[in-house]
């Protein structure tokens, strides 16, 4: 299938997905060209949402919440286990495991919607 | 709340890599800069504060001094940055890990002293003896003295760590507590929820004085030695 544009040249969502792999091959992955699409990408956004005449306070606000929601990202495994539930199994806290006895474990209940 | 109240200042990592240093470059995306005389809102607020503190704090210094003027207030944007963001929830502070703290107050310490000893040796020296001491104390009190300036850096270095991370453990546990207090008794919640936001308030304030007092403290060491 010919395009009447090389593939190189073309935007991301301009691309046809039999042309993706070849497109992706294109891309210039040396350090100097990673940090030329991170330079692209933050003067887009700086000259779209605070390079502007009316300018508000939201352009900022955004990036702050992206911060607030990747920190929370990061730490996710050890935050899961301090959510808030209405049931507590035994053990849901970080504790390393204890050797437990060799009698049969008694019966657990099922509280699907609320494990924690 | 979790039972290792310090598990909130561990290092982050991203799937095992340690992610401390894109945190620490953050506040740069911030701060944007420009080639333009006039430029928009965000740069010419951040402009006129910076000029505002350059102005405050370098007038004391003589010319030798104020070369140091790109370094004192990059310090201070940094730390004021990094402590503010810091506030947000769930973010990561690096003032609050030692390291770092130590990595910025000792190169910045050694750099006024090696200046002082550089420029003014005599009068360094000197400083290492208080005037009108008494014959018989004077060994004790050149120990001491060098003691003292030894001492400066550690503790430009713990005051701002124990500074911050105190006041993000004191939110830490208030707010552990309003939940807590929700479910025991609902009228008390209110006034713990009160603390907390003056305790917030608190923090913004002792987020951008710990910055100042680093920043002032350094300039003033190198104020003595230049």
């Amino acid at each position: 299938m010919a395009s009447v544009i090389p593939v190189k040249d073309k935007k991301l969502l301009e691309v046809k997905w039999v042309e993706l792999p070849s497109w992706i091959l294109t891309r210039d992955f040396s350090p100097s060209g990673i940090f030329g699409a991170f330079r692209r990408s933050y003067y887009r956004y700086y000259n779209k949402y605070i390079n502007v005449k009316k300018r508000s306070i939201s352009g900022v606000t955004m990036v702050l919440a992206c911060y607030v929601l990747f920190s929370y990202c990061l730490p996710y495994k050890q935050l899961k286990h301090e959510r808030l539930c209405k049931y507590y199994l035994r053990g849901h806290a970080r504790r390393p495991p204890t050797p437990r006895p060799s009698w049969p474990e008694p019966l657990r209940e099922e509280h699907n919607l609320d494990r924690c | 709340m979790n039972e290792n109240l310090f598990a909130s200042f561990a290092a982050p990592t991203i799937l095992g890599l340690p992610a401390a240093v894109p945190i620490i470059l953050f506040p740069s995306l911030l701060i944007p800069t420009s080639k333009y005389l006039i430029n928009n809102r965000l740069i010419t607020t951040q402009q006129w504060l910076i000029q505002l503190t350059l102005k405050q704090m370098m007038t004391l210094h003589n010319t030798k001094g104020r070369t140091w003027s790109l370094m004192l207030i990059s310090l201070i944007i940094f730390i004021a940055t990094t402590n503010l963001l810091g506030l947000l929830p769930h973010s990561f502070t690096p003032t609050t890990q030692l390291s770092m703290n130590l990595a910025m107050a000792i190169p910045l310490w050694a750099g006024t002293v090696a200046t002082g000893l550089r420029l003014k040796t005599k009068n360094t020296l000197a400083h290492l003896l208080p005037q009108g001491t008494p014959t018989p104390l004077i060994p004790m009190l050149i120990i001491i003295e060098t003691i003292s300036l030894f001492i400066q850096p550690m503790a430009l270095a713990v005051r701002l760590t124990a500074n911050i991370t105190a006041g993000h453990l004191l939110m830490h546990l208030i707010g552990a507590a309003t939940l807590a207090l929700s479910t025991i008794s609902l009228p008390m919640t209110p006034i713990i929820f009160t603390i907390l936001a003056l305790l917030t308030i608190l923090e913004i304030a002792v987020a951008l004085i710990q910055a100042y007092v680093f920043t002032l403290l350094v300039s003033l060491y190198l104020h003595d030695n230049t």
